[in-house]
């Protein structure tokens, strides 16, 4: 060993100068590190990567005072960077000043330690160019490129570690900050799924409590407010709602689920909603059951879509009902006036009056048709008035009586009327019309040879008709449905043509007179039908009203 | 061995120690910088430049590809702003060491001196590859501790040979781990000898520690992860048979050692198959060392 080499070692080992140096650095490096833990937590405690970048930033600037700095962040992309935030220098600057080396780049963030990248001038140029990797647990978050004086106190080794360790820290908070962020993101992401949901959702805690609630829920059941998180569900709902949620959550329980379990709520005086609740158990990462989630669905919209699909068929029948029965007479009259037009004889006329009797009652049976199309839709769209007049019913079964002989063939048509019945107030047309509807459905399903009865009498305070026949009947089960409109019963689908129309414009008659019709059947054996319409006490009314 | 031979054998290590050159001055002069925070790089520069040949080295050494550094370094205080304190002031320990230890008189060591470093060097790749692991920065420390963990091994049988070699006789004979083999014949063994050995150098404090614990960690007190990283290491190097420490015994490894690298055996797995590349840099490393 060379003799030199033992002189400065006890040059050095002496040198009171050296060590007081010494001593004085590691004081001032233990009170530079507990500031730095201070600043450290602070940025580590904030979310918002602007606030981290700023204090970041200013840190280096107290240890390195930098002419300016680039922080680049990596994105997605393997050793894709962008510039996030410049000081001392505009991001069009950094474009034609810096061109960073990819190699050399990788192998520092490789070695993840602040590193001064050598310049072309062997160490002589006017700054240093160095770059700080920010490296958390293994992943590469960003650097911060630094331009400083080539000021040799800059690059000590105490402010190598100081800014390795900044540089880790910052690279957590900014990690950390970009995790926060993505479950904020998710969070709202998913509050807005559950609050757009056409659903409503309700999840209650295994103690009964309520965990979460979308707007749609306060809205089905009518809450009063949305701010009931966290209280019991039992003290939210009303005494309707609390018996069919214990119902449902203990079936819950009990099975794991309830599908569509409906509930005709009226979260308000005349408000009824038709709902249908699903329940399911909520259960924790292990499978442990730790509250309920419930649906609810408004059927509103979805009832009535299936009420207009079935009108929508209801309707396709009906078409295709009054298609035919326009059909039929038409053709008889085409027909019989072809046959009169092109082989009658001019003279022969007992055979011309015939054909001309015969067209003339298909032109009734369209005629009849489309008076009950008509009625029917001025029923519908509310412009069905009422002339009302002092008329007696007695007259005008007579009149329909009269009206049907033409067409009674070899049914037989009986008249009992009772002497003195008080006049009623009616719409003499819209009554004809209505009591023509019934006896020409009497008459259309009387097997031939038998007898159609119509009685007219008075009853406590009503005057009634009554239209009896002994037809094929109506089977009991078909009943409550015979004044519904388009309806067809299973009888008159077998052979009886007829549009669906002729009872239910009856009855709407017959109401709106205040009356009522009612229906009596035996299958096989015939049918009567009873119109009560009550007569006034003793006062005259006259003039017209508003029927619906 | 009883009481008395002890005594003396542990004289004779003294003795022999004492007759092992020092490092050069500039390894204490640059260790009395590395105290003060405050030094810069170019202060570290102008101590290994005092040192032409130690300049030359460490040049070669930081532009080679255990580095990798991807553009030519220049000069030392490059180097140091590049390289960064903690690997320098390694590699100027590492490189004085070597040039003690490995080229001495020309004796030849009593056991094959390529294995003995081929399996210092697979203990130092494994403890570097152990350390990045587990998250830590240090792995230039953990590297040169696990290099020079059997320094003690050098001063039993490259400068006490007449002694030792009964030594290595009864660990071949009775299949004993050469640490058990030492203290049985000589009464002191190749972990207190080297503690001495650094001692006198005033190696770093870590590295002293690895030196005198890496086959027990538990007295370790601070440097408990430090040795016990070197402790697995070591075992890891012989399960995968780089090199040999002078016997073929697999030591047990310290549970509590363990416990507190808490390392799955997945990451083991990674470890195991990533010392492999390391050793090839490392190896590198060695070479230019021994030029």
């Amino acid at each position: 060993m060379d003799t030199t080499g033992e002189k400065n070692i006890s040059v050095l080992g002496d040198d009171p100068g050296l060590l007081k140096a010494a001593m004085i650095s590691q004081q001032d490096e233990i009170s530079q590190l507990t500031w730095l833990c201070d600043s450290m937590e602070k940025l580590l405690s904030l979310h918002n990567q602007e606030q981290i970048q700023e204090g970041f930033l200013l840190l280096v600037e107290e240890i390195t005072n930098y002419r300016h700095c680039v922080l680049y962040l990596f994105g997605d992309a393997p050793h894709q960077y962008s510039i996030q935030a410049c000081r001392g220098i505009t991001a069009e600057e950094v474009q034609t000043k810096y061109q960073l080396e990819a190699d050399i780049l990788r192998w520092v963030i490789k070695e993840n330690r602040w590193t001064v990248i050598p310049g072309e001038g062997n160490g002589n140029e006017d700054f240093w160019v160095s770059i700080l990797p920010l490296v958390s647990a293994g992943k590469e978050i960003g650097f911060l490129l630094l331009n400083t004086c080539p000021d040799q106190r800059i690059f000590t080794q105490g402010n190598l570690r100081r800014l390795t360790y900044i540089a880790s820290y910052v690279a957590l908070a900014l990690e950390n900050g970009r995790l926060y962020q993505n479950i904020v993101n998710t969070k709202n992401y998913l509050k807005d799924i559950i609050e757009n949901i056409n659903e409503g959702i309700l999840t209650l805690g295994i103690d009964g409590n309520i965990s979460l609630l979308n707007r749609n829920v306060t809205a089905l059941l009518g809450l009063a407010s949305a701010d009931i998180v966290g209280q019991s569900c039992q003290h939210c709902l009303s005494p309707e709602l609390k018996r069919a949620f214990d119902i449902i959550i203990g079936q819950t329980f009990k099975q794991g689920y309830v599908m569509d379990y409906r509930l005709d709520h009226t979260p308000q005086e005349g408000q009824s909603i038709p709902l249908a609740i699903n329940c399911s158990l909520l259960r924790d990462e292990k499978g442990v059951p730790n509250g309920v989630i419930i649906t609810l669905r408004d059927l509103t919209t979805s009832l009535e879509l299936q009420r207009f699909r079935e009108l929508d068929a209801m309707k396709d029948e009906f078409i295709s009902n009054v298609s035919h029965e326009l059909r039929t007479p038409l053709g008889i009259i085409t027909s019989y006036i072809e046959a009169l037009l092109e082989r009658v004889k001019p003279e022969d006329l007992a055979t011309q009056r015939k054909f001309l009797s015969i067209a003339n009652q298909a032109c009734d049976r369209i005629t009849g048709l489309v008076n009950n199309l008509l009625d029917l839709s001025q029923i519908e769209s509310g412009r069905f008035f009422l002339d009302l007049k002092r008329v007696n019913l007695k007259d005008i079964a007579v009149s329909v009586v009269k009206s049907l002989e033409l067409c009674q063939g070899e049914v037989e048509v009986q008249l009992a009327l009772a002497q003195d019945l008080p006049y009623i107030l009616a719409d003499e047309e819209k009554i004809y019309q209505a009591i023509l509807n019934i006896a020409s459905n009497a008459l259309k399903y009387s097997p031939v040879g038998r007898t159609v009865l119509i009685k007219v009498f008075k009853d406590n305070n009503m005057v009634k008709l009554m239209v009896h026949d002994e037809g094929v009947g109506i089977p009991e089960d078909e009943l409550p449905y015979v004044f519904e409109k388009f309806y067809r019963s299973s009888s008159s689908a077998a052979g009886f043509q007829g549009s669906g129309l002729g009872l239910p414009i009856a009855k709407h008659i017959v109401e709106a007179h205040q009356g009522t019709i009612e229906v009596e059947s035996t299958l096989g054996k015939g049918s009567i039908f009873t119109i009560s319409l009550p007569f006034p006490d003793g006062n005259e009314r006259g003039g017209s009203y508003g029927g619906e | 061995m009883d009481r008395t031979t002890c005594q003396e054998m542990l004289k004779i290590v003294l003795e022999v120690i004492q007759d092992i050159p020092t490092l050069p001055n500039v390894v204490y002069h640059l260790t009395r910088l590395m105290e003060n925070p405050a030094t810069s790089a170019l202060q570290v520069s102008e101590v290994i430049s005092r040192d032409q040949a130690l300049t030359a080295k460490v040049l070669k050494l930081v532009n080679s590809a255990y580095y990798g550094f991807p553009r030519k370094i220049n000069t030392v205080s490059q180097a140091v702003v590049i390289l960064g304190y903690n690997n320098i002031r390694n590699l100027v320990f590492t490189t004085s060491v070597f040039d003690v230890v490995v080229k001495p008189n020309g004796s030849e060591p009593l056991f094959n001196k390529v294995k003995f470093w081929e399996h210092s060097l697979g203990c130092a790749a494994s403890a570097k590859i152990i350390t990045k692991k587990m998250g830590f920065k240090k792995t230039e420390e953990t590297f040169i501790a696990g290099l020079l963990h059997d320094l003690g091994k050098i001063v039993l049988y490259h400068f006490l040979e007449g002694e030792s070699a009964e030594v290595l006789m009864v660990a071949a004979e009775r299949d004993l781990l050469l640490i058990e083999a030492e203290q049985e014949v000589l009464g002191i063994n190749h972990t207190y000898a080297g503690k001495l050995l650094a001692d006198k150098w005033n190696l770093p404090r870590d590295i002293t520690a690895a030196i005198s614990f890496h086959h027990n960690p538990l007295p370790a007190g601070d440097n408990f992860r430090l040795c016990s990283i070197i402790h697995l290491a070591d075992i890891l190097s012989r399960c995968l048979n780089i090199g040999s420490g002078g016997d073929n015994k697999i030591p047990l490894l310290n549970e509590r050692s363990w416990e507190v690298l808490n390392l799955s055996w997945d990451k083991m797995k990674h470890i195991l198959s990533e010392v492999e590349t390391e050793m090839e840099k490392a190896q590198a490393f060695i070479n230019l060392l021994e030029a």
